[in-house]
């Protein structure tokens, strides 16, 4: 359901950067394991379809990136992809609920009570008490934030979750928790694109991929 | 996207709350002298009510207004009896109140004239003029003060005050001669409100017996019932009896033979003096223009700085779907917010602010504010300001379309 082949971006103030070939089938739950800095996120932006490529394409569902428009891959990123980063995931003037809502209502989706039915259920599944989601940013704990990034994630029951090193500011078994729980929430139809340093957690992946990026 | 840019701008609190305040403030202002220059523009426009002609001597109309509405100034010569006679006759004319200057009380101007003038001139609004307390004066005695005057001087009904030969407080006091206070007039929002009012006969009273400023004759030697009558006057207030005839009676009188009389028709003289005036309240609408996009840049500087801060805030609202045009979008619809309420506050402070000071502004300045909801000058106005924030927040959105184009998500 993804492929990426012989990226590579040109950047004004950094050196060119060329990204490896990669492949993800529907369900399957990756590990991508690279060492901070080179270039996991530009690599996220560029499937995400916040940045254009300047060769190679991505494809995604079928169609590649480059047949679709600006909008289309802006209104893709808000309903098949979920992306959580490694902090600062929420915005700070938003309370949980806003901030998970915030795909639907950037996609100018209503809040149905199935939506709020969902939401409800990943909390649940994610161990996030319902009363956080009441609460702005700075009265949760880090790992209560990365819940609500993850609730937000997964509440448009995305094809592709894309994560980047999301439980990394918790301890590992913190993180290794709720990685667990992460990938047993996911349907068969989910999958997860994780990319970490992160050792020990390889076992939650269907496949572990090692990146190297070429900084010509 | 705008519920997005509240919630924004709240978070922001203080800041924003700072630059808005200098926005209100600054359309609070421009709002509020428009209003007034406007009041004093109407005010002026309606200082002589209920008159169709002002009859003198020959001078010209800016003079002639000067001194018969705004008692500024002096006529260099009066017109007689005669004159009066003639206005009298004239077919066209319904009526002729004469009115003679030249005494004052302290800083007031004293008028005398007929009875008569209370009953034709008009007030501001184009009302009959109204007597607060009391009523006209009836004797040579009697003395009826504007409302202005009572305030001021803290007098009441019958009080009895002194009137001065001259003006401005130089003249000498008639101090023989005392004055009951018969009538308070209600405020009228035109000179009247600063001037005291006696009959002809008492300005022939206080002029009697008096040579080259010095009294000849003691008042009490006088002959009350034998008063002369009265043989010179500064200037007519006419009324017409078809309006239509105004332009004619006006040439008629200007062409008389023995050119003795000018006639002004006091909505010209007034637009005449008024485009003097005017100029003064252009600086003010500059400068409060200047107030204006002097804040506009605050609100610019606002959410310029506040761009960089927002990285993070825009690169999550991309990944959640936002469209760089819709980060544009928010971050003008911030600025739409400011201004919107910035200008709608104003409005609404401008608003009660003048019905609240409406009576004391009345009574102090001869101000009447308008109290209209739809002025369609206020609203350009504002909608102006709206407009000019907008373009103004279009340049942090250009910014924040273009970065969010090249720099993507910073993890």
């Amino acid at each position: 359901m993804l492929r990426a082949e012989s990226l590579g971006i040109t950047f004004k103030e950094r050196p060119p950067l060329r990204l490896p070939p990669l492949s993800l089938q529907r369900g399957e739950k990756v590990l991508i394991q690279a060492p901070s800095g080179a270039g996991k996120s530009t690599l996220l932006n560029l499937i995400a379809g916040i940045l254009r490529p300047t060769t190679g394409d991505i494809e995604f569902e079928g169609v590649w990136h480059s047949q679709r428009s600006d909008r289309q891959l802006d209104q893709l990123r808000a309903t098949s992809m979920g992306l959580v980063f490694q902090t600062f995931n929420l915005v700070d003037y938003l309370n949980g609920w806003d901030n998970v809502t915030l795909p639907l209502r950037l996609a100018k989706q209503g809040i149905t009570p199935r939506v709020r039915q969902t939401i409800q259920d990943i909390a649940t599944d994610l161990q996030l008490p319902l009363s956080c989601l009441g609460r702005k940013p700075n009265q949760l704990s880090i790992g209560q934030q990365q819940r609500v990034a993850l609730v937000r994630a997964l509440i448009t029951q995305p094809k592709l979750i894309l994560a980047d090193e999301p439980t990394s500011a918790l301890d590992p078994d913190a993180s290794a928790a709720l990685l667990g729980l992460i990938t047993r929430r996911l349907s068969p139809e989910q999958s997860l694109l994780l990319v970490s340093h992160q050792q020990g957690i390889e076992s939650l992946f269907d496949r572990v991929q090692t990146l190297e990026f070429d900084h010509a | 996207m705008l519920s997005l840019a509240w919630a924004s701008l709240r978070a922001r609190a203080f800041t924003v709350g700072l630059v808005w305040l200098a926005l209100m403030m600054s359309v609070f202002l421009l709002l509020v002298s428009d209003r007034l220059s406007r009041a004093a523009q109407d005010g002026f426009n309606r200082s002589i009510n209920g008159v169709d002609l002002i009859v003198s001597t020959k001078t010209g109309p800016l003079e002639t207004l000067l001194y018969s509405v705004f008692h500024i100034g002096q006529p260099l010569s009066n017109l007689d009896a005669k004159h009066l006679e003639q206005l009298n006759q004239d077919p066209t004319i319904d009526w002729a109140i004469p009115i003679a200057l030249g005494d004052s009380h302290g800083e007031f101007r004293v008028v005398a004239t007929q009875a008569e003038y209370f009953e034709r001139l008009r007030d501001a609004r184009n009302q009959p003029m109204r007597f607060a307390a009391g009523q006209a004066f009836n004797g040579p005695t009697d003395v009826v003060l504007g409302a202005q005057v009572a305030h001021q001087l803290n007098y009441q009904l019958g009080q009895s005050i002194q009137l001065s030969h001259g003006s401005g407080g130089l003249g000498k006091a008639h101090d023989d001669l005392q004055f009951r206070i018969v009538g308070i007039l209600a405020a009228t929002g035109t000179p009247a409100d600063q001037s005291l009012f006696v009959s002809l006969e008492a300005h022939s009273l206080l002029h009697l017996g008096w040579s080259n400023g010095r009294r000849i004759v003691p008042l009490d030697r006088l002959e009350w019932d034998s008063l002369p009558p009265v043989d010179s006057v500064t200037a007519v207030f006419v009324g017409l009896k078809n309006p239509l005839t105004l332009f004619q009676t006006a040439r008629r009188i200007n062409n008389e033979p023995n050119a003795a009389m000018s006639a002004v028709i006091p909505g010209v003289a007034l637009a005449q003096l008024w485009s003097i005036v005017d100029r003064i309240e252009a600086i003010f609408s500059l400068l409060g223009g200047f107030i204006v996009i002097m804040s506009l840049l605050g609100v610019l500087a606002l959410s310029l700085t506040a761009l960089d801060a927002r990285t993070r805030e825009m690169a999550i609202l991309r990944a959640c779907g936002a469209s760089p045009l819709q980060l544009a979008g928010l971050v003008m619809a911030e600025a739409l917010w400011i201004a919107l309420s910035a200008a709608g506050f104003a409005f609404l402070l401008t608003h009660v602010g003048s019905l609240a000071m409406s009576e004391w502004l009345t009574r102090e300045f001869a101000i009447t504010p308008h109290h209209e909801w739809w002025v369609a000058r206020e609203w350009l106005l504002m909608m102006t300001v709206v407009g000019l924030t907008l373009l103004c927040s279009m340049i942090p959105a250009i910014r924040v379309f273009r970065r969010s184009l090249q720099s993507g998500l910073n993890a």
